[in-house]
């Protein structure tokens, strides 16, 4: 089997393994706690005001962890943030750059710098929160309660080798000035650009990365990382106090219910 | 080693809250309560009742925030002991959810904490809340020794497909 | 109960703490605690195993501990340059500022201007010697009349003992009037003692306009007519006499008044039938309740403060005690216990030459009130505006806070500021201390020392060794006291180099010493019953008095009598008022303390369902409640537990600007209440108010 067959099986299979993960540990235990036993509440009674606010303070702004600390505020921010703009604008890039037929978003052009800009910029945003997390990591004791060692640094994994793959791409192009747009990709592809012939293909890494990436999101599905869509649906779910309320008071009730034939 | 649960009598408990304060200054966690505690008043006057619940958690024979838990942060000891692995833990509350009888709290760092049935305390010491009660409506001890102090005095266990280690006398 | 020996030991070992026993002194009752600290702070507070009260806490002072470093708390001495305007001083300043003007009192009224009031009275003792014998005031007096007075001048009167306590364990039935332990009131040895009895067998009946906790584990809740509880038990009483159902014997030998009181319940007419028209309660259910009550033994019926809460309350508070005196359940296992207290002594003494005589009487007395067993406070902002009955130029408030508590809080303020001298001494700044000249820091329970006797059955006394250093500037009362002392030539008897000098002094009579108390936290002494065979009662006839020799003395009907209660609803006010308050919350160290303010942060009024439904108030609508006197607007609970036309406020918080997080939170409701005092026991009828009410 060539390299190239090996990728496209690969790449299915390890978001087939991130799609499995997400329905056993995410979906399933969601499924069980909600449908079997009918907690859901009927729209009208969804506090919108509570959602939203839920939404913005805790999604959003991750208020749990600015009330541990703002160092540790700041690491998370940048990573989640990093993160969700990066894969963002992945997302804009293959849909921009492929589909759509404005020349802006040929290569070179702004449109495309834009794009490379948001990649670049969230990326090196990921990138010092990730440096900071696993260097602070190195030395916390207590902090372990709240990291995810393993998942940073593979993390770290898949970024680094995004910037080396940009990096490549563009050391293996004729220089051009307005690709400083590119930030941290287009001055790694200048600082590899004497040992560009000799460092192999862009498309080698190019793979590597996006296999590193997949890898990840598999990974993802099955463990603590799982927290990303787990953490923002239990915290706007928490925000409803008729749900809250009424299953603590079905509860009680139930325990309390005097038995047949006892006053 | 025993299965660890409780006895509760709802005829004894006043609803005076006690025990949640003596939890929560044993356990040091502030104002956060690991306790549920409710006053249900029922009928129509003047034939009114009243009863009042205080529970922990309930350490279940299958427990469901065990079971619901994305990260396999919550594991089973044991003695029964269902315990939270606060390094696991991401904080995404569905054990809350799970759990039937509202038991998971989450303080403001938003990791997971509950009833620890006094986990640091040795066996022959009553627990917090045991110790406080002014009615001696809470009692510790292995399910066997529960179950026939309940059977003594028309108590039952719990049902339910959670399986709460708990005898209630209503 | 598991208890292994050692276990303060594993607990000490377990927070790595040191143990030392404590009082907890969030209310009245005093159980004593073992506090286990460490490195200055508290980490963990549990009732005292070995003493009476075998360890038994309430909620309250669970969340104690919160006190020890709450930044809420008074700090330093303060003096007030304006109105709402303190600065801080110094000790020597404000000690020296007030001896000052305590002489000058003195000089220019006389010491009798000066008076003493408290409502939690750790230490005051000091205060009282130097107060009283001293510097010549008669007038030290605690916060009764806004408590319990009807019922302290009952039991005074009829038993000749100013605090029976309850042998709930052995008892076979009880009957409660106005009193509900296992809620507001919470002296939990005794709430276990009751639940005990219930577990038993033992019958309990909860007589009360509303479904109280204690009512909740009744077997029989009576929903009595508010305020007319004396009819009921004059009509049980003429049962008992009717039917011949009472402990001849006993009655013969150990009461005053027998035949008088038989003859006096025929003659009123005070039958079950006559009852029933006034209460509420059916003829027969009286009758039943009298032949159970007097055939069950060991019996009780006791009360605490619901009844006084009526211009009618004293005589029906003599009542309870009346009828355990008529089936002789008075002092024996099961009954009414008249507890011996501990032979403690003064932590000093004043030599006669050095002692002060007032030449004029205690104020109560000069008021009208001489039988009043504590200060009628309703009638001091008038001694202290008009000068009637003498004038009072100076007042020290110790953890008490009239201008919240009582009703016309508004004449308080007004008379507050008439003062030469007004001190307040506590450990939060409360709405009194704002309207006082100099507010003083006490140190908290945790931070002092105290002997004190026990509420327990057998004769104890328990201690309070300080757990922390002092809390900022914050002294204990005798400090304070002893700075006073010293800047005014009697330092020589307040002298001492550490509190372990005056406690020994005090516990110097017991069969124990003060080292071991140091380690227990108690001593208790051997709970004896029916003691009064060998001492008789201490009453003017040495008997049990149906008949009242001191009221005939001083002119009052020497029998109890029913009379209705003054303020009744009528058609502008429809609603008859009851208050209760909450078992979490007691005076202010509770209001700041987030714990408990989680888990009661608001007062509410309680309604009944019907009258709720008709008026179109929900379950948690906010309504306003008007009296002929003011208007307030609380939280609405509606609930079937309370009887259709009474309206049950909860009273306690609504502390305004000065306390932390309570601010604004609940609702004050004294400002709908009007001045009712009862003409001999002096007590403030609190519930003599008609309302009406309307959603908002």
């Amino acid at each position: 089997m060539s390299l190239m067959s090996l990728f496209w099986v690969l790449i299915p299979l390890f978001i087939g393994i991130l799609f499995m993960g997400l329905y056993r540990n995410l979906l399933v235990k969601l499924a069980v706690i909600f449908g079997a036993s009918g907690r859901f509440i009927p729209l009208q009674e969804v506090d919108a005001a509570a959602l939203g606010q839920a939404y913005t303070e805790e999604v959003l702004l991750q208020k749990r962890i600015r009330l541990r600390g703002r160092l540790p505020w700041a690491r998370h921010m940048l990573i989640s943030w990093g993160f969700t703009v990066l894969f963002a604008f992945d997302i804009l890039t293959a849909l921009f750059t492929k589909y759509v037929p404005l020349e802006a978003f040929n290569h070179g052009h702004a449109g495309w710098l834009f794009l490379k800009f948001g990649l670049n910029l969230s990326g090196m945003v990921l990138l010092v929160g990730l440096l900071i997390a696993l260097l602070r990591g190195a030395a916390a004791t207590d902090e372990a309660r709240f990291t995810d060692r393993p998942g940073a640094i593979f993390l770290l994994l898949v970024v680094l080798s995004g910037f080396v793959a940009q990096a490549m791409h563009f050391a293996n192009l004729p220089p051009e000035p307005s690709r400083g747009w590119a930030l941290l990709g287009h001055w790694l592809g200048e600082a590899l650009r004497p040992w560009a012939p000799y460092l192999g293909s862009y498309s080698f890494f190019w793979m590597a990365h996006a296999l590193l990436a997949s890898a990840f999101l598999a990974y993802l599905g099955w463990s603590r990382m799982i927290h990303v869509f787990a953490a923002p649906l239990g915290r706007i779910f928490y925000s409803q106090p008729a749900l809250r309320e009424a299953k603590v008071r079905a509860v009680m009730e139930g325990l309390l219910k005097p038995r047949a034939g006892k006053s | 080693m025993g299965k660890k649960g409780w006895l509760f009598d709802v005829n004894k408990c006043t609803g005076c809250h006690a025990c949640e304060v003596a939890c929560a200054t044993w356990n040091q966690t502030g104002a956060v309560s690991w306790r549920t505690i409710a006053k249900i008043e029922a009928g129509s006057y003047p034939n009114v009742t009243t009863r009042n619940l205080s529970m922990p958690c309930l350490h279940c024979d299958n427990a469901p925030c065990m079971q619901s838990c994305p990260v396999a942060a919550i594991s089973k000891a044991a003695d029964g002991v269902v315990s939270v692995n606060q390094a696991t833990c991401v904080g995404c509350m569905l054990c809350f959810w799970a759990c039937p009888f509202g038991v998971p709290t989450f303080g403001a760092e938003g990791k997971m904490s509950k009833c620890t049935y006094c986990g640091d305390r040795p066996a022959d010491l009553p627990r917090a809340c045991e110790e406080v009660c002014p009615t001696k409506a809470i009692v510790s001890g292995d399910m066997e020794e529960l179950e026939s102090l309940a059977a003594l005095q028309g108590g039952e266990r719990v049902g339910g497909p959670a399986g709460p280690a708990l005898f209630i006398i209503r | 109960m598991k208890e292994t020996a050692g276990t303060t030991a594993t607990l000490e070992r377990l927070r790595d703490a040191r143990m030392t026993p404590g009082i907890c002194y969030v209310c009245p009752w005093t159980c004593p605690t073992e506090v286990f600290t460490r490195n200055g702070e508290v980490v963990y507070v549990r009732g005292n195993t070995q003493a009476s009260t075998k360890g038994s806490r309430c909620v309250k002072g669970e969340a104690s501990h919160v006190l020890a470093k709450d930044d809420n708390r008074l700090k330093h001495p303060m003096r007030r340059v304006g109105p709402n305007e303190f600065e801080r001083i110094g000790w020597d300043e404000a000690l020296g500022l007030i001896a000052e003007k305590l002489t000058a009192i003195k000089a220019k009224w006389g010491p009798e201007a000066v008076a003493y009031l408290w409502h939690v009275d750790p230490n005051s003792v000091f205060a009282q010697i130097f107060l009283t014998e001293c510097y010549g005031t008669p007038n030290y007096y605690g916060h009764t009349s806004a408590c319990e007075q009807d019922r302290r001048l009952a039991a005074l009167t009829v038993l000749g003992h100013v605090f029976p306590v309850h042998d709930y364990e052995r008892s076979k039935f009880i009957m409660l009037l106005g009193i509900n332990m296992l809620g507001a009131n919470q002296n939990l040895y005794e709430s276990r003692g009751l639940l005990a009895a219930l577990a038993q067998g033992a019958r309990l009946v909860v007589v009360d306009p509303a479904f109280t906790a204690t009512a909740e584990k009744a077997h029989e809740w009576i929903p009595i007519a508010p305020g007319t509880d004396g009819a009921l038990l004059l009509a049980m009483a003429h049962v008992i006499v009717q039917e011949k159902l009472y402990d001849e014997a006993f009655c013969r030998r150990w009461t005053h008044g027998f035949d008088e009181l038989c003859a006096h319940l025929v003659e009123r007419g005070y039958t079950p039938e006559w009852a029933e028209g006034i209460t509420d309660v059916k003829a027969g259910t009286i009758r039943r309740l009298a032949r159970e009550f007097a055939a069950a033994r060991p019996a009780m019926i006791e009360t605490f403060k619901g009844l006084g809460n009526y211009s009618n309350g004293l005589d029906a508070s003599r009542m309870v005690y009346v009828l355990n005196a008529l089936t002789g359940q008075i002092d024996g296992p099961g009954n009414l216990i008249l507890k011996d207290w501990a032979p403690l002594q003064p932590p000093l003494s004043v030599p006669e030459e050095r002692k002060s005589k007032p030449t004029r009487p205690p104020l109560h007395v000069a008021m009208g009130y001489p039988l009043a067993p504590d200060l009628p406070t309703q009638l001091l902002p008038e001694a202290i505006l008009k000068g009637t009955p003498y004038p009072v130029k100076g007042l020290f408030f110790q953890c008490t806070n009239p201008v919240m508590s009582e009703p016309n809080t508004r004449l308080y303020r007004q008379a507050l500021g008439e003062l030469e001298l007004s001190v307040a001494i506590d450990t939060y700044f409360s709405e009194t201390a704002a309207e006082c000249q100099f507010v003083l820091p006490e140190a908290s329970f945790y931070e002092r020392a105290e002997v004190r006797q026990s509420l327990a059955m057998p004769p104890e006394a328990i201690l309070c060794v300080p757990a922390l250093d002092p809390y900022h500037e914050a002294r204990p009362v005798y400090e304070i006291v002893r700075g006073l002392a010293e800047r005014m030539g009697y330092g020589d008897l307040f002298r001492w180099d550490s509190w372990e000098e005056w406690a020994r002094r005090i516990v110097r009579d017991l069969p124990t010493d003060l080292d071991t108390m140091k380690q227990t936290g108690f001593w208790s002494g051997e709970l004896k019953y029916n003691k009064f065979e060998q001492t008789g009662f201490a009453t003017p006839s040495g008997k049990i008095e149906l008949k009242s020799e001191s009221f005939a003395k001083h002119g009052y009907n020497p029998l109890p009598e029913y009379r209705n209660r003054k303020v009744v609803p009528d058609t502008d006010y429809p609603f008859q008022l009851i208050n209760t308050k909450f078992e979490m919350h007691c005076n202010l160290t509770t209001q700041s303390n987030p714990i408990l303010l989680r888990i009661r942060g608001e007062n509410w009024a309680e309604l009944n369902t019907a009258d709720a439904t008709r008026l179109g108030i929900k379950d948690g609508d906010q309504m306003e409640i008007v009296s002929p006197t003011g208007r307030v607007v609380i939280k609405a609970k509606v609930r079937p537990g309370i009887r259709p036309g009474v309206v049950c406020v909860r009273h306690g918080h609504g502390f305004g600007h000065w306390q932390g997080i309570a601010k604004g939170r609940g609702t004050h409701i004294n400002p709908i209440l009007d001045t009712n005092v009862n003409p001999i026991s002096g007590g403030i009828g609190y519930n003599e108010c008609k309302v009406r009410i309307r959603r908002v």
